[in-house]
């Protein structure tokens, strides 16, 4: 059985405000927008700065606040889609860097929004299998380098940071009832085109391109996001899993405790909270500070949670993330 | 499903303009000032609550009065 010890995180130095926003795009209601979706700041990592070095960063807090020694680690997953090369593994350079013993498992993987959720999922079966005793889970993700610098509504909702979470093998069931969800034709919606090996025309990637959805130029090679097709997934998949992980576990709203979900944007996540009537003081938000920061915002939300929420021991928490891919997944964390 | 009700919600899910001041043949993506994305966001948010159905966002992008969305609704709850 497993049980989570521990969550850090780490957002970089460079804040972007609303205000700096504003100066930059006078015509965009910057703080319209971001009084919609509930984003003050959104913290950008440097150029010179990646994925790996947010999550040494996250990684080096959690040993500090947890006092455990890198020594102690026999399993890294690495949760990103902005790795630092494409090869070698991303987890591999993190290992030396961390000081985790080269007899440990290392991997990364590939997810956004549901990545921390897909990550507890393997930390949960490797300890189960006997397989490992403490696994180090990191999501880390430098998004802010595939958008355009003229894409206002991605640069007013996307932020990067690393979370780093310690699993660790328990005598209680602390993490249960996982339920998942993919469906690869929304891929489309939530894309960087260029880049990997499917589209390698560098020069075509550095072209303009006009956005339906928001009329604006971008850069073929930069983020695309259709924000209303992802908004008309999530409201089809966002109840139903709800629902599934409650069954699966014989709950129903009233038991849990709190609600923790991706932090996409506050409007839609008001949205599916009326959608499924879970009351406002068990639906946890924490996005004003640092926006959307993709497969951290549930780990982030979570230590926050932890700390200001009054939960007893025994307290069920719903975990949900959703997004990119598409790709979804919950699960049930007791106190 | 009714048109002038559909038309209020409407006007109430995008905010920002007066009670009254649409209609069913209001060009809402050059008519409504600041129509932006997040108002698209809204629409399909209020069709959902409201109607309990969904409509395609390329669907809703592609209509021009707001009497388009509301049959586009129509045909999506039937």
């Amino acid at each position: 059985m497993a049980e989570i010890k521990g969550i850090s995180y780490y957002l970089p130095k460079k804040v972007i405000t609303n205000v700096q926003l504003s100066e930059l795009f006078p015509e965009w209601s910057v703080q319209k927008i971001a009084d919609k979706v509930g984003i003050k700041n959104r913290y950008i990592a440097e150029d010179e700065q990646c994925a790996s070095d947010l999550a040494f960063e996250a990684a080096n807090k959690l040993f500090d606040d947890l006092k455990i020694k890198p020594e102690s680690i026999d399993f890294l997953l690495l949760c990103t889609q902005s790795p630092d090369y494409f090869l070698p593994t991303t987890a591999c350079l993190l290992q030396n860097r961390l000081g985790i013993p080269t007899t440990a498992g290392a991997l990364d993987f590939n997810l956004g929004c549901s990545g921390f959720i897909y990550g507890l999922s393997l930390a949960n079966s490797l300890i189960k299998a006997g397989e490992a005793k403490n696994v180090l889970l990191i999501t880390a993700e430098t998004y802010s380098k595939f958008i355009d610098a003229r894409d206002k509504g991605n640069r007013t909702i996307f932020g990067d940071a690393a979370a780093a979470c310690l699993v660790t093998k328990s005598d209680r069931d602390q993490i249960s009832s996982f339920v998942y969800g993919t469906d690869g034709t929304g891929g489309q919606n939530l894309i960087v085109k260029y880049g990997g090996m499917r589209n390698r025309n560098a020069v075509e990637a550095d072209e303009d391109c006009l956005d339906e959805e928001s009329g604006l130029l971008h850069r073929k090679g930069t983020l695309e996001m259709k924000g209303a097709e992802i908004f008309n997934f999530t409201i089809k998949v966002v109840p139903s899993t709800v629902s599934k992980i409650l069954d699966k576990a014989g709950l129903t709203i009233d038991d849990i405790s709190l609600f923790v979900f991706h932090q996409a944007n506050r409007y839609i996540l008001e949205h599916l909270r009326k959608k499924m009537g879970i009351p406002e003081e068990k639906f946890y938000y924490f996005m004003e500070d640092c926006g959307n920061t993709v497969s951290s915002t549930i780990p982030i939300a979570l230590h926050h949670a932890l700390i200001e929420k009054k939960l007893n021991q025994g307290d069920k928490i719903l975990l949900l993330g959703f997004g990119v891919g598409y790709s979804w997944g919950g699960c049930l964390l007791t106190i | 499903m009714d048109l002038q009700k559909f038309v209020a919600n409407f006007e109430s899910a995008i905010g920002g303009v007066k009670p009254g001041s649409l209609n069913p043949g209001t060009v809402f993506h050059t008519d409504i000032e600041y129509w932006d994305s997040l108002a698209t966001l809204s629409v399909l948010a209020m069709i959902d609550m409201e109607y309990n159905t969904s409509i395609r966002a390329d669907e809703l992008i592609e209509c021009k009065t707001i009497e388009d969305v509301f049959n586009l609704a129509i045909s999506s709850a039937d």
